[in-house]
């Protein structure tokens, strides 16, 4: 396990040396916020009351925690082992007396680890202090932490499952490309899944998709949650989390065989 | 230097065949490239259609123009897409010292650095851009003149100049910094918030949406010329020519940046 510790240390160490990109970024997530929140403003204008059961305030909070835990997703786990797989050097990762898939995941743990430091907790403090949202302070929080740590290792699943795909393709922008804008709106980061059609958000709710972002959201934010559906939530988390993992471990055993690098 | 423009097309064709000629090595790729990109614009359209179920319109634009506004956007940020894709990576290439290769040419290096990459994947968001803009074109019932569809291609003109603009003055900032790739994710993704209506900003954000960082002139001054024609701003009618000015301004900041450079002393 130790030498798993190391490789996500590593990465928190050379995250601190993109401080300009850290900078950036974050500037991007206020100019988000502040597009959020004159964007709905103004669709709520229509109306005093709630749309679809989400006052503004609700549905403010929600796009915009939806945004800072999409930054916090952002380790380019794919991106990563494409690159790795056509300069070659995935083979040093393959020679590391290590499980490929482990090491991927701390590696990128460290990165989000950074990414929660530098970017969610100013942005989350931005959005409840000077937005002025109101959340319960207790045991949600506690939940809300182990919820975000399993939607990490579903998002995880997903870039695995992908960067493995690069393999075959060897490309990543386009497969990269489709499963973000997939996974952003299916699980109700850009339009709350509230606003979807019936049919469509029922099946939305037995996707994967929503584990990322609408359950560490609901865990935060919705009063009305008891032990009991903290417990089912953190629950369906763990078992999305455990088909993508065990899934892309068996994808790696088939992927690794159509590896070739070209001597060097 | 003083060589005419059919000099210029004539060496942007041969660099553009090479371009080509190297990606159809790789037809996997080009498929799902447009894949993603037919994605990344469907996902957009479907916001809208769910977004419009629960109401009627965003202060007074209702789902057609909305509709028109994006495709509008889609369509005017293609140029930059398609013909200027090198400047993504203009961080490796100032930073490995590998720009150089760009200064001892006898052309121009705007030019020429630009020229070297023809982003294939671009075609699919004109294709959908257009398709898009025909069909709220249809239901909006706004006529189709000479006139309007001269107005369309000028505007359309001026604001794929906004967005290349934008980019290109991000692109410049490699010549001073060492993370520029950052600068253009930033500068990026403004071009998702030109699909919106400038009017839900408050006056402040207006300000900086329309002259500093000038999104409102990629989809939404333009299609005011379209959608409101009885009640279009001095603003609207200006685009084509703020386009070309910012260009102007751009051009000359990376030119300035370009010609500091003085490589990695590799």
């Amino acid at each position: 396990m130790k030498r798993y510790w190391g490789l996500s240390k590593g990465t928190i160490m050379e995250s601190a040396a993109y401080r300009g990109h850290y900078l950036f970024t974050f500037v991007g997530n206020v100019f988000y916020i502040i597009l959020v929140y004159f964007l709905w403003k103004s669709i709520y204008a229509n109306t005093t009351q709630q749309i679809n059961g989400m006052t503004f305030k609700e549905t403010f909070m929600y796009l915009t925690l939806a945004a800072s835990i999409y930054s916090l997703m952002q380790t380019w786990a794919d991106w990563d082992m494409s690159r790795s797989m056509l300069s070659g050097n995935v083979v040093l990762q393959f020679l590391k007396p290590t499980n490929y898939q482990a090491y991927k995941l701390f590696e990128n743990f460290g990165v989000m680890v950074s990414n929660f430091v530098v970017l969610f907790i100013p942005s989350f403090i931005l959005i409840v202090f000077v937005f002025n949202a109101n959340i319960n302070v207790g045991l949600n929080m506690a939940i809300f932490i182990i919820s975000i740590l399993l939607a990490y290792l579903i998002n995880f699943g997903f870039d695995f499952i992908v960067g493995l795909l690069s393999f075959y393709t060897e490309s990543i922008w386009g497969i990269s490309m489709t499963k973000e804008v997939i996974v952003l709106l299916f699980s109700g980061a850009v339009v709350p899944l509230p606003f979807f059609p019936e049919a469509m958000r029922k099946i939305l709710e037995l996707l994967p998709f929503q584990a990322i972002y609408n359950i560490p959201l609901q865990i935060l934010t919705n009063k009305s949650y008891t032990v009991v559906d903290f417990l089912t939530q953190i629950l369906i988390q763990l078992f999305w989390a455990a088909i993508l993992i065990i899934g892309g471990s068996l994808f790696l055993k088939k992927a690794s065989k159509i590896i070739t690098v070209n001597g060097g | 230097m003083n060589q005419g423009f059919k000099y210029y097309l004539k060496i942007y064709l041969a660099i553009i065949t090479q371009d080509i000629k190297s990606k159809m090595q790789y037809r996997m790729d080009f498929f799902i490239s447009t894949l993603g990109m037919i994605a990344t614009n469907l996902s957009g359209l479907i916001s809208f259609w769910i977004l419009f179920r629960s109401i009627p319109n965003i202060q007074g634009w209702d789902y057609h123009e909305m509709i028109f506004i994006y495709a509008f956007s889609l369509l005017a940020v293609t140029p930059v897409q398609l013909f200027f894709d090198n400047l993504w990576n203009i961080n490796d290439k100032v930073l490995r010292g590998d720009f150089i290769v760009y200064c001892f040419r006898p052309l121009n290096i705007f030019f020429y650095y630009m020229s070297e990459v023809f982003d294939v994947k671009g075609l699919s968001q004109l294709i959908f851009g257009c398709l898009l803009l025909i069909y709220s074109w249809a239901s909006l019932h706004i006529q189709i003149t000479v006139v309007s569809i001269l107005f369309l291609f000028v505007t359309l003109l001026g604001a794929s100049l906004v967005m290349i603009g934008i980019m290109v003055l991000a692109c410049s900032s490699a010549f001073w910094i060492t993370n520029s790739t950052s600068v253009l994710v930033f500068m990026f993704k403004f071009k998702d918030y030109s699909k919106y209506p400038i009017t839900i900003f408050n006056t402040v954000f207006r300000f900086i949406f329309s002259f500093l960082i000038p999104i409102g002139f990629i989809a939404f001054y333009p299609s005011e010329i379209f959608l409101r024609p009885k009640s279009t701003t001095i603003l609207a009618l200006a685009s084509p020519v703020i386009g070309i000015a910012f260009f102007i301004l751009a051009y000359f900041v990376w030119m300035y940046g370009a010609r500091k450079y003085s490589g990695t002393g590799s």
